[in-house]
């Protein structure tokens, strides 16, 4: 790495002045930090994860080169962020297993260490990426089930099974992805429950050429799957999961177009893992305690307001990849190089023509790639009926155990808001800060209200639990 | 106690000891505290501050349902925590259980 330079001279240290800041080291933030540092502008880069890559690409947590469960193409993903960074190191500092506590237009604060910390900047990235939706059923808090996203990152960057035999169940492409590299790493997958219709795919069918790379991929699981024997099934989603101590059965039945089970043809799976995975929220937390511009974008929550660099409200605050709007890596890569490039074009290193130039390149490539995506944005978009599964007694928000009934009942007493909500029940107010809850609680409120506005969640500082022992080393350090 | 869910054999050379509940466990170097309990097949590994047991449930960081006792300290994500050598994991614990709110 840098051996032979002064190192505080070249990498600015964590503390020290760095002039731009990335939060998050996935494909956006990393890209952004590439193309920065290939101008030679440094940057630090913030990320929760031990390792780099974000959640789709941190890879495995020990050597990639004998993992057979994931397929050619992940490695290369992987290899490639990896590699990149290790040939510009010198000018990306970067500070992993770091979280972000919070920020001001000019100051962000994190805990590392153990240590609450605050680093200046005058250019801030935000690339947060995404999580998935948390979708509320009876049995969901049974140990055993899991996030789609959650149950696959085991295989994929931990190494080891989440349980023994599985059910995989929700929407969109990540489920045959998940099931694939599940089954390959020895997990008996029972069944995949695709909840949207074949039907409403096969009519996008030419849209979907648009993204040969993700087609691809799609088409090679879903033939892998029929090769293994394990049942693709469309159009069938959750009636509840059971089990006393943990999980021990799912059961399903084929959904109508409302995703409302048909309960008389319901089966009964026998499984000790469940994932569930309905589509993605952009994490918005930081966007939002930064007072930025937000619009409500539907099936999303809400969305930080950019322009076409990913420029927010704020002039020095960009947002890039699945923190703005959850369109996947392959285009939040190429939005960390639009704000990488509109940062440059702001520090004087390219021209306004030179970036205009690169810019339009990188946009005829998303232009493309959110054609696909939109296909999988309506074939997945979260149907009423998915808020009528959980039952009066079933926990809606896990971290202050309110119920759907609690919820319901607050809305029949003339609650029409989300803070309201909030006030009411407690929803929200634990320690996840309503990142779980809250697709359930505007999804219920908009439902019983039969309005779009029901108010913003406001995250508050800190954004995750901080523990006075962070804050014991007498003075805030820089 | 023993790993029988892991995807490859672990070199014994990456190999690390902590201690779960008190018993030595294998953990490979790298990975989170989440992952060695799932190498041991142990699902059910917290008590949530209203005395449910669970298990990890989004397993990157956002739910906070994979908390533990780790090294003295409460609440610590399973799934966020490397394991490290002579780490002390007790599962199942909670600063809100009886006998330990000096009310």
């Amino acid at each position: 790495m840098s051996a032979g330079k002064q190192a505080g001279e070249v990498n600015a240290s964590v503390g020290d002045k760095a002039s731009v800041v990335v939060i998050g080291a996935g494909p956006a933030g990393m890209t952004a930090a590439i193309n920065l540092a290939k101008q030679g502008v440094r940057c630090t880069v913030f990320d929760e994860n031990s390792s780099l890559g974000g959640v789709i690409h941190c890879g495995p947590s020990r050597d990639p080169g004998k993992v057979i469960h994931l397929d050619k193409k992940i490695k290369q993903n992987i290899e490639s962020i990896r590699s990149e960074y290790e040939k510009y190191s010198d000018y990306i500092t970067l500070n992993l297993s770091a979280q972000v506590m919070g920020a001001t237009h000019r100051q962000l604060a994190f805990l590392r260490q153990k240590q609450f910390k605050t680093i200046d900047f005058d250019y801030l990235v935000i690339s947060t990426g995404c999580y998935e939706k948390a979708t509320p059923f009876p049995g969901w808090t049974l140990p055993g089930v899991m996030t789609l996203g959650g149950a696959q990152l085991q295989v994929k960057n931990g190494l080891v099974r989440p349980g023994q035999r599985a059910v995989l169940v929700g929407t969109g492409p990540l489920l045959p992805v998940a099931a694939v590299q599940l089954q390959k790493a020895g997990v008996n997958v029972a069944g995949v429950y695709e909840s949207g219709r074949r039907i409403d795919l096969a009519k996008n069918i030419f849209s979907l050429f648009n993204n040969i790379p993700l087609l691809k991929q799609g088409l090679g699981c879903l033939n892998a799957l029929r090769n293994a024997g394990i049942p693709f099934r469309y159009g069938w989603g959750l009636v509840e999961a059971r089990g006393s101590e943990s999980l021990e059965q799912v059961v399903l039945a084929p959904y109508d177009n409302n995703w409302r089970p048909v309960t008389e043809k319901q089966e009964v799976v026998a499984a000790d893992c469940l994932g569930v995975g309905y589509g993605f929220s952009s994490r918005t937390q930081l966007t939002q305690l930064l007072g930025l511009e937000h619009r409500f974008e539907r099936g999303n929550e809400f969305v930080p307001v950019c322009d076409e660099w990913g420029r927010t409200s704020l002039q020095n605050v960009f947002v890039a990849g699945d923190a703005g709007t959850v369109n996947g890596a392959q285009i939040a890569l190429e939005q960390g190089k639009l704000a990488a490039i509109a940062v440059l074009m702001d520090l004087g290193k390219f021209t306004s023509g030179q970036a205009r130039l690169q810019a339009a390149r990188i946009r005829k490539t998303t232009k493309k790639y959110i054609r696909f995506s939109k296909v999988f944005a309506e074939f997945s978009r979260m149907r009423p009926g998915l808020l009528d599964l959980p039952d009066k007694e079933t926990i809606v928000c896990r971290c202050e155990n309110v119920t759907k009934g609690q919820i319901d009942e607050a809305i029949e007493q003339g609650v029409s808001d989300i803070t309201t909500l909030k006030m009411v029940t407690r929803v929200g107010m634990g320690d996840c800060q309503g990142k779980v809850c809250s697709n359930y609680c505007y999804g219920r409120l908009r439902q019983q209200l039969g309005k779009d506005d029901v108010g913003e969640l406001r995250p508050r500082f800190p954004l995750s639990p901080l523990s006075f022992d962070a804050l014991s080393d007498k003075e805030v350090s820089q | 106690m023993e790993r029988i869910n892991d995807v490859l054999p672990a070199a014994t050379e990456n190999m690390l000891a902590i201690y779960v509940d008190g018993k030595p466990v294998n953990a490979v170097e790298g990975e989170t505290v989440l992952s060695t309990l799932f190498a041991m097949g142990r699902q059910a590994i917290s008590r949530n501050d209203h005395g449910h047991v669970v298990g990890a449930y989004c397993g990157m960081g956002i739910c906070h349902c994979c908390a533990l006792n780790i090294d003295g300290v409460e609440k610590q994500r399973a799934c966020q925590t490397v394991v490290k050598h002579g780490m002390k994991v007790i599962t199942q614990s909670n600063r809100l259980d009886a006998g330990k709110v000096g009310t």
